[in-house]
């Protein structure tokens, strides 16, 4: 049936259109930052995923056109990268609006 | 021909022909059904609640559980406001009219969005992909009401956002973008 919940495997990743200074990855707390990862699917609509990405990151249109097109050109896009708390937060809102998103901690 | 939505007013007007209102109730009372069967075998379901942590099943498992019910809350609820709007709506000049104001066009997107998502968790990926090569005519009606509730996501988002519905191609050169990285 439907392969829909299973992120594609994809080409390179985007680019993160704002990456937070390396420095910051030597921080000691237990629990490191979390990739937050868009996933390509044939659903929804490009315009619909650049609205989502306004409305959750609070991002201008340029940024969440670039990373929607990231997203569809490359089958995936990292869209943050926060403490873990955060990062279920904004999967938990992406997965409201419909999208394919996951966390995972960041490499 | 007039768009299912514009706006209006300060608001938005949905504005349904009766075929078009028959349609979204039955697709409406449709998803309302399978997610409270909760069914975790059901495609819909697993495209509805989908994986939530890469690279570690446990986590994954948590999270998607602390996830699940207040999003399961929030579709019902959203499905059970879009009844709302359809029963309030007036006839005229031949279409079912409610205006939708504050958060209520927004809950609209979703409830679309989700039915979207589980009309095409019914025909299954290869389909949506291959669809030049659909001969049934189950399935091709199928994606002819993903196509056309599509449309009205689209008419909706230019009234809701209309930065969100500009073309990439106008205006902003794509390099242009690329200086916007960091």
């Amino acid at each position: 049936m439907s392969t829909l919940t299973l992120p594609r495997l994809a080409g390179p990743a985007a680019a993160p259109v704002a990456e937070p200074d390396v420095d910051t990855n030597t921080d000691i707390r237990p629990d490191g930052p979390w990739d937050v990862i868009v996933w390509d699917d044939p659903v929804n609509l490009m315009t619909y995923v650049v609205h989502v990405f306004r409305k959750v990151f609070g991002f201008p249109e340029p940024v969440a056109r670039k990373l929607m097109l990231d997203v569809h050109h490359h089958g995936k896009a990292l869209v943050a990268t926060e403490p873990r708390e955060q990062a279920e937060f904004y999967v938990q809102q992406l997965h409201g609006y419909g999208l394919q998103a996951t966390m995972q901690r960041t490499s | 021909m007039k768009p299912a939505f514009e706006r209006h007013d300060d608001g938005i007007r949905m504005q349904l022909r009766s075929e078009e209102v028959d349609l979204l109730q039955r697709m409406r009372d449709e998803l309302q059904a399978v997610l409270a069967a909760e069914d975790p075998d059901d495609p819909v379901r697993q495209r509805l609640f989908p994986s939530a942590v890469s690279q570690d099943d446990d986590a994954d498992q948590e999270l998607r559980r602390l996830i699940h019910d207040d999003l399961l809350r929030s579709r019902l609820d959203a499905l059970d406001a879009l009844a709302g709007y359809l029963d309030r709506a007036h006839r005229q000049r031949g279409r079912y009219v409610t205006d939708l104001v504050e958060e209520e066009p927004a809950i609209v997107l979703g409830t679309l969005n989700d039915i979207r998502l589980a009309l095409a968790s019914r025909v299954g990926l290869d389909v949506l992909e291959h669809r030049e090569f659909v001969t049934d005519q189950t399935t091709q009606t199928t994606l002819a009401v993903m196509d056309w509730f599509g449309m009205w996501q689209e008419q909706l988002l230019v009234a809701m956002d209309p930065e969100s519905a500009r073309h990439y191609d106008e205006g902003h050169d794509l390099d242009e973008l690329d200086d916007l990285e960091g």
